[in-house]
């Protein structure tokens, strides 16, 4: 996140990727991706849309979560 | 540094989760298991006006695929926690983000304080609005058929109302140095209330509550669902989600604090104080 302190002296040829904030990208964006998936498969997968053909396990498994939680349900 | 958040983020939405299911196996699921007697009398009560009416036509249901038991304590509970670490996972994220703009540009700010304000704000983007908009009904309130309806319009409106409060806090943040914190504040939040009235009022509206069974003379065979089961269960519904984002903000607000205390034996210069806003 932090600008990068380091000066050189000549122009380099080609910029040095600042890797701390590309670091921190990957791994902010990374854990949305991931929390979004699981939240998807917890409350929407299974009940309109099913990703693996029209299973219903995971739905049954945690149905009565997705009423405490507030998600359309039967 | 936003590792140490992540982390924060999943473990604060991981003792949340439990907290939560806690108390939704005590207050919200006993809601549920009424509203599934009622589903049991009901599909009973449809089955012998059918069969009546068709010459002994039973539509039987298939097995379920977990007991009750199962679905209440350990689907139940998975559940829940998933969900909790999920609030947790993007909690660490916005803050992060939030506090890289916030804790640079304003330096006397408690990183706490953006913490409980980004907990208010989840709270009402992921669960208030939503809620308000498609309030949460207990198993036997809702069409089969309008499932796939309601599921759409319910996910249009969540994605929209977290958009529309991140639009808000950069509203608020770009109006702050002009108008002031508190003005800005004021106006992000009309803006913000504004678009998600518009919002839910373009979508559909659904009124699926089960009234009573009646046979072909109009007599009432058996009755609407119970409307103190609904009230119950919406109102243990709101309190399991304010359990939820109150010990996910303060958990995560508590390790914020011990993250922001240099260690007793570190060196004076430790630019990896969370008061420096690195990252
Ligand atoms: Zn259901």
């Amino acid at each position: 996140m932090t600008a990068s302190t380091h000066t050189t002296a000549k122009a380099r040829s080609l910029a040095v990727p600042d890797l701390s904030v590309a670091g921190a990208a990957v791994w902010l964006s990374l854990t949305v991706l991931l929390a979004a998936l699981a939240y998807y498969f917890l409350g929407y997968d299974q009940g309109a849309v099913s990703v693996f053909g029209s299973d219903t396990h995971v739905h049954e498994f945690v149905h009565d979560a997705r009423h405490f939680l507030g998600f359309p349900c039967h | 540094m936003e590792k140490k958040f992540i982390g924060a983020g999943l473990l604060s939405g991981l003792i949340a989760g439990i907290v939560a299911f806690i108390f939704a196996r005590l207050f919200i699921e006993p809601q549920v298991a009424k509203a599934i007697d009622y589903e049991g009398g009901r599909s009973e009560a449809e089955e012998a006006l059918e069969a009546a009416a068709h010459g002994g036509h039973v539509h039987g249901e298939g097995g379920e695929l977990f007991t009750r038991s199962i679905q209440e304590n350990v689907g139940a509970g998975i559940g829940t926690v998933v969900f909790a670490v999920c609030m947790g996972a993007f909690f660490a994220v916005a803050f992060t983000i939030l506090w890289a703009y916030v804790g640079r540009r304003y330096p006397a700010t408690d990183p706490r304080t953006v913490a409980a304000a980004l907990g208010a704000i989840g709270f009402v983007a992921l669960f208030g609005v939503p809620f308000f908009a498609y309030p949460a009904n207990p198993p036997a309130v809702g069409d089969d058929d309008t499932i796939g309806a309601r599921s759409g319009a319910f996910l249009t409106i969540t994605l929209l109302s977290v958009a529309f409060a991140v639009a808000a806090v950069v509203l608020a943040l770009w109006l702050r140095p002009r108008i002031g914190g508190l003005l800005s504040g004021v106006a992000a939040t009309v803006g913000y209330l504004v678009a998600v009235t518009i919002t839910v009022a373009l979508l559909p509206e659904f009124h699926e509550v089960p009234g009573p069974v009646t046979d072909g003379a109009g007599q009432i065979v058996f009755p609407g669902f119970p409307g103190d089961v609904i009230g119950d269960f919406r109102v243990y519904a709101i309190a399991g989600q304010v359990i939820l984002w109150t010990v996910l903000t303060v958990v995560f607000a508590l390790i914020l604090g011990r993250l922001s205390r240099p260690p007793a034996s570190a060196p004076a210069a430790d630019d990896e104080r969370i008061v420096a806003g690195n990252s």
